[in-house]
């Protein structure tokens, strides 16, 4: 057994190693976010293929354009010597650095015209053109005062970077590219550095930064380097920021949680081991919910992070209340002390768990991450903290409880009129504040976003010195190849003209010129070979024309890219540096295809402008998204009101099933519901006060603060009852231990107001101020609400209701569920029902927690008071219970119940009695399944009659009637009228045999024995009816034994008729008979089916 | 990343600049340090107009033999000016005010550039280059360049200055002017260009303060000239 825990305990160390180990940041914002949403899959689309992973974007600021340009020339120079840690850095338009390098895309633009347009350069180019060309050329260059004219003719003689007007106006402009790095006044200016390696991790970006900051660090240590500001970001600085930052959160958020707990621990308590043995389960369970976590989702983002101060605020409730329980009973062993509360507990964690879980109904992905940890740890933190929190503490308990009591004041049922003055003045400022000025709903996604970032300011500030309109919308286009890309640009293209044409956008830019047209390619290739051949005429025309080798080396750069045109498959890619620069701007192609981005700008950067959308519906709706982080926000905004009630109404649902479990008074669940409604109200007021806004996380608060908050008036109400409204006692006891609650999860939620994450750090603060409003309105207010309206009616209203419900079958005992039995049984073979119906007894024995305490209440007094062992029987009677009604139910439809009919025992005593020619009288317990007593006495050819009670609901009765009617077996109902047994007088005067149940009989039948020592109610009909008629009285069972029912018939118990005429006698008889049945029960303790009360108070045991 | 597409312009930017500074060609250019160049500074405040016909030699790196073309130019306080090129002009210049056109009286063609002041790249250094002609003090002058040297022979005082601004300096490393020592009267410029092209201009029948029509620095008025807008001077 050892072995088996050591081994258990090793394999569960692993797993949570291992867990531990897969658990690693996610960094990616557009994690956070529903996938399903076009404008996510756009961004998504956008982030996976145009924003560059490894492209780190330096910002430089300067006072004027030459330090700019200096500081950003240096930087670049320093870092290119940086070979093992940068492939290329970039602070101008490459092209400028390597101009012959942009012929080839030059030639590949050309390529690209429909043959007619390309085709026009085969007479520009013919050798008889070409001397007046070259000449022309030569004037132009000599006469122009056009900075343009002269700069391109000097290396472009022929002009063929002329292109066609439709390419121009798409295609990358080699007289600029300035604006891409430098701002208009110069003073700003950018240098792109990409990495030399994938940066696979978080980690190796944090490296792979701070090495490129050190060379950037060795450029502003260089005697020329003007004083500049610099800031980074891009891919790898979003990484190493974030990630740092999340660092950072945990442990700010957690550390600062702790502190608190701490804080409040000792100030309520003064106890060093209960507090240190408190830090370590607590961190047991941070790390079992991590460990959990790295197994089930192997990420945590930068939303669900803050995870984990909420869990430690939650879960170190679960501690003070076993503690505070603990102390209140300081004589009471540990396991009583968890069974005390392990049903609070229980129940807390499930609706807190639940409440959390219901995120995940809550549109965005990220807060689904959060709810699943949270909901994980809650539940581990109730296991881990009843399972070990007070074992170690045993010791001390009684000690600490004695320091507590010497200390603590003598409540007094004070009433006072400060709650209501308290309620009057937070309503009336609540409503005050509102009627002025509500809290607004911010539409954008800034809350997705981090507060201090460095990253992002540079990003802003590049947003705004290098684009001067509105930030445009990316608009994506996806082919899975070349022609179908065209296609859809094309179809784009007209839709975006037409919102232009109207005034709906400022602008638009379309790559459409870039993406190869294979069928020009193709009959293009014979032109390009053509023009290729003309290499050596150019050449002489030049030279004859006076200009020299430098002036043609751009010309014959483009005949060589048209001779590889014209010799290979198309579609015909650029491939040089620049080319590439260019292109993966703009296109991406991918083994799914290939994917363009064209740039859209709005009339207005504001989302809830339904015109600035109202364009879009033309777009194709295939391979088409429209995407931009202030497009997102609304659309983000959408999604989470409409997912907000999924989450609202199941959280409300379980709110409201808890709280009738809890109190099954309409009156206080409605006092909880008000509670929280004046929580809400003050906490809009408080909102709107301090110009805090709902986004798209904090309104998520709304349900936590539903599910969160509730608890405090349901303890707070039960406390009420407990100390019978003495509001002050109720505050004492349990009014301290919440505001510890109270004051840990407040902490927890408080602590993640520190976040960097801007919609994390306002959940954190709606949750953490929500929850002290509910603490306040229900540990101060709610007292006062509940004396007013609900003590009287709530204490009646709780005993009568408890009596009755305990006293009464269970409600589950109905024809509507009786008859849903026989169509189970009838459609599912029976090795299926029985699994099935032991799943239903379980969870009827976890949930039904007053009923199973009544059974185990029941079996006490067989099991000499062993609670343990009477536990244990009700569990197995559970079990048992489970097949015999499957049994029932298909004896009762009317299916073959003959295979589990058993042999029995003690016939021959049956074959005696009606041998003697006397009425038989059997009388049975409710113990195994009796009903099959009818059956099996048919199979022996005796004709039995049933007595029963009326069921519950006249066709139940008649349904029962009917079933026992199938097997010949007449059923006599009596009610409590003692006349009724006049029916089954007769038939037993006349020989027949008659079964009937002795123990749980109605009150008029009633008489008191000693059963197991205790006293119990069983019928005295028997004795009666053997007084009236003599017959012969067999005490019968029919337990499960061996997977059959067999009856096992006693020895007749003897009796003088006429004694019993004596009501004395008759009790005595009546006693007799549950003692012959004693060794019986005992023996199938498991198989005595009682689900109400059976045991009648000991009598007093007087002075 | 915004797309790198504009509407407009066609060729590479280092080409532009060695077009671009074309115009310091026909700017008198700017004298500085000791006794001379303050001298000739003092003179500067003196011209309120002038006149001259030049002759303009581009040596470019991708031609064999270098480029002459004639001309004249017009200078007007504090910043008109008029170029023609060629005679009869193929190219005109005309700078009034905040607006600089190119006029091609061939093509009855003009293109129009908007000079708000706040110019960069090359359009601001040539036109800082062409105002450093006429330095209104020596501090104007020193705030834009260095003085890398200076020779007087023959009466003749050649000045080498070298832009304050690295990016005008990285297309243009220097600029020599030349005047007379006796009058002051501009001789010659001459730029020189990153890739080793020179642009000369050497002035002839210059006239100091003459009158000049306003029809000089105005577009001209014959044929239907059309005018268009082909890019901003950033």
């Amino acid at each position: 057994m050892r072995v088996t825990r050591f081994l258990f305990a090793i394999g569960l160390a692993a797993l949570a190693v291992f867990g531990l180990l897969r658990l690693h940041f996610d960094v990616e914002v557009l994690n956070l976010l529903p996938s399903e949403l076009p404008a996510v899959q756009g961004l998504r689309i956008h982030q996976e293929h145009f924003a560059d992973a490894r492209e780190l974007i330096l910002t430089i600021q300067a006072e004027n354009p030459d330090h700019a340009e200096l500081a950003a020339s240096l930087i670049a120079e320093q870092l290119r010597l940086a070979t093992n840690l940068v492939s290329q850095v970039l602070w101008q338009p490459p092209w400028q650095e390597h101009p012959g390098l942009a012929a080839e895309l030059i030639a590949w633009l050309w390529f690209n015209q429909p043959p007619e347009t390309f085709s026009q350069l085969t007479n520009r180019l013919a050798p008889d053109h070409l001397e007046n060309a070259f000449a022309a050329a030569r004037h132009t260059l000599t006469t122009s005062l056009s900075p343009a004219d002269i700069a391109r003719l000097t290396y472009d003689p022929l002009g063929l970077t002329q292109l066609p007007d439709a390419v121009a106006g798409a295609a990358p402009q080699f007289g600029e590219g300035q604006e891409v790095f430098s701002s208009t006044d110069g003073t700003f200016r950018i240098v792109f550095v990409h990495a030399a390696y994938p940066l696979s991790s978080y980690v190796e970006s944090r490296r792979w930064l701070a090495a490129v900051q050190e060379h950037v660090n060795r450029a502003r240590a260089l005697p020329d380097m003007p004083d500049v500001e610099i800031g980074c970001t891009g891919g790898p600085a979003f990484v190493a920021e974030i990630s740092s930052s999340m660092q950072g959160d945990l442990t700010k958020s957690v550390g600062g949680t702790m502190i608190v707990i701490v804080l409040l621990f000792w100030w309520a308590h003064r106890r060093v081991m209960p507090l240190l043995w408190l830090l370590v389960l607590l961190a047991v369970i941070l790390a079992g919910t991590l460990a959990i976590g790295g197994l089930l989702l192997g990420n945590i983002n930068v939303v669900s992070i803050g995870f984990a101060a909420i869990l430690l605020g939650l879960a170190v409730d679960y501690a003070l209340v076993l503690y505070h329980e603990a102390l209140d009973t300081p004589d009471a062993p540990v396991s009583t002390v968890r069974r005390t509360v392990v049903r609070s507990i229980a129940w807390s964690a499930v609706t807190t768990a639940a409440a959390f879980s219901m995120l995940n109904f809550g549109g965005l992905p990220g807060l689904a991450q959060l709810g699943s940890l949270v909901a994980i740890g809650v539940v581990l933190a109730s296991i881990v903290m009843l399972s070990w929190y007070l074992p170690p503490l045993a010791g001390r308990l009684k000690q600490h409880s004695a320091a507590r009591n010497k200390d603590s004041d003598h409540a007094t049922a004070k009433r006072s009129i400060a709650p209501w003055i308290a309620t009057a003045t937070v309503a009336a400022v609540s409503i005050l504040v509102l009627a002025f000025e509500r809290p607004v709903l911010d539409h954008t996604t800034s809350s997705l976003r981090p507060r201090h970032s460095g990253a992002y300011t540079a990003m802003e500030q590049i947003q705004s010195n290098l684009v001067s309109r509105a930030e445009p919308d990316w608009l994506l286009v996806s082919g899975t190849d070349e022609s179908r890309l065209a296609a859809r640009l094309d179809a784009v293209k007209p839709v975006l003209a037409r919102a232009l044409d109207r005034n709906e956008i400022v602008g638009f830019s379309l790559p459409d010129a870039l993406v190869p047209r294979i069928e020009h390619q193709r009959a293009n290739q014979s032109i390009a070979a053509v023009l290729a051949d003309r290499r050596d005429a150019i050449h002489r025309a030049a030279t004859a024309a006076g200009f020299t080798e430098d002036a043609t080396v751009f010309t014959r750069n483009i005949l060589d890219a048209w001779r590889r045109a014209a010799e290979s498959t198309p579609p015909f890619w650029p491939t040089n540096a620049v080319s590439d620069w260019i292109l993966d701007k703009a296109l991406v192609r991918t083994t799914n295809g290939i994917f363009a981005l064209g740039l859209v700008t709005s009339l207005t950067n504001n989302p809830a402008d339904p015109n600035a959308s109202s364009w879009t519906r033309d777009l194709p709706r295939e391979g088409v998204w429209l995407a931009g982080w202030q497009r997102i926000g609304s659309d983000l905004l959408d999604v989470v009101k409409r997912d907000l009630w999924r989450v609202v109404i199941p959280v409300f649902l379980i709110v409201f099933v808890s709280l009738w479990f809890a109190f099954r008074s309409l009156r206080e669940v409605l006092l909880s519901f008000a509670t929280l409604l004046f929580s809400g109200l003050a906490l809009s007021a408080l909102m709107a006060f301090t110009g805090w806004s709902w986004n798209l996380l904090n309104m998520l608060a709304v349900p936590l603060l539903f599910g969160v908050g509730v608890d405090y008036t349901i303890h707070m109400q039960l406390a009420l009852r407990r100390h019978n409204g003495n509001i002050a006692a109720a505050r004492r006891t349990t009014g301290r231990a919440l505001f510890l609650c109270a004051g840990t999860t407040i902490a927890g939620f408080g602590s993640n107001a520190l976040s960097n994450n801007a919609g994390l750090a306002s959940l954190g603060l709606v949750c953490a101020s929500g929850i002290a409003i509910a603490f306040f309105s229900a540990v101060f207010l709610l007292p006062a609400w509940w004396r007013a309206f609900a003590s009287r009616g709530a204490r009646a209203e709780q005993s009568s209701s408890r009596r009755q419900t305990l006293s009464a079958p269970s409600s589950l005992y109905r024809p509507e569920f009786w008859r849903l039995g026989f169509f189970v049984v009838r459609l599912i073979p029976r090795f299926l029902c029985v699994p099935l119906a032991r799943c239903f007894a379980l969870a009827y024995w976890v949930l039904a927690r007053e009923r199973r305490e009544v059974v185990i209440e029941n079996l006490l007094p067989p099991c000499n008071g062993d609670r343990a062992a009477a536990v244990r029987t009700a569990r197995s009677l559970y079990r048992q219970f489970a097949i015999k009604i499957i049994d029932l139910w298909r004896y009762e439809a009317g299916l073959s119940v003959l295979d589990l009919l058993g042999e029995g025992e003690g016939w021959e005593h049956f074959t005696r009695a009606r041998a003697a020619g006397q009425g038989i009288l059997l009388v049975t317990p409710h113990l195994g399944n009796w009903e099959f007593g009818g059956p099996w006495l048919t199979r022996h050819g005796v004709t039995l009659q049933v007595v029963t009670l009326a069921e519950p609901g006249e066709d139940f009765t008649e349904l029962r009637k009917a079933s026992r009617a199938r097997w010949n077996i007449e059923t006599l109902v009596v009610g409590s009228d003692p006349f009724a047994f006049l029916e089954i007088i007769k038939s037993l005067e006349s020989g027949a045999t008659v079964a009937l149940l002795m123990d749980r009989p109605p009150a008029p039948t009633a008489v008191t024995v000693e059963l197991f020592g205790r006293p119990f109610p069983a019928s005295i009909a028997v004795a009666e009816l053997a007084r009236a008629t003599g017959c012969v009285v067999l005490p019968v069972i029919l337990p499960r034994v061996n997977n059959a029912y067999a009856a096992k018939i006693l020895p007749p118990i003897a009796y003088d008729r006429a004694a019993l005429r004596d009501r004395a006698a008759r009790e005595q008889f009546t006693q007799q008979i549950a003692r012959a049945f004693e060794p019986a029960i005992r023996e199938y303790l498991d198989q005595w089916y009682h689900f109400v009360p059976i045991w009648r108070p000991q009598p007093n045991p007087g002075p | 990343m915004r797309a790198t597409k504009r509407p407009e312009g066609r060729a590479p930017q280092s080409f532009l600049l060695l077009g671009l500074l074309f115009f310091l060609f026909a700017s008198p250019s700017a004298f500085a340090q000791t006794n001379i160049v303050s001298t000739w500074l003092a003179a500067q405040t003196n011209v309120q107009s002038w006149s001259a016909d030049l002759v303009q030699t581009r040596r470019l790196k991708t031609l064999a033999q270098p480029l002459v073309a004639q001309g004249r130019v017009w200078f007007a306080a504090p910043n008109r000016f008029r170029w023609e090129i060629g005679s009869p002009p193929d190219t005109i210049a005309i700078r009034d005010r905040n607006q600089l056109y190119l006029v091609y009286p061939r093509f009855n063609r003009a293109e129009r550039y908007p000079l708000d002041g706040n110019q960069t790249g090359p359009w601001r250094d040539a036109l800082a280059l062409l105002e450093a002609g006429f330095p209104r003090s020596e501090a104007d002058l020193n705030a834009r360049f260095h003085i890398l040297r200076q020779s007087v022979t023959n009466s003749l005082c050649e000045i080498v200055l070298q832009p304050r601004s690295a990016a005008a300096r990285r297309m243009m490393p220097g600029i020599t002017i030349a005047f007379d020592t006796n009058d002051f009267s501009l001789r010659s410029t001459e730029l020189q260009m990153a890739d080793g092209s020179t642009m000369r201009n050497d002035f002839t029948n210059a006239v100091l303060n003459p009158p000049i029509p306003e029809s000089v620095f105005s577009l001209p008025t014959t044929g239907e000239l059309r005018i268009v807008e082909p890019v901003k001077p950033n």
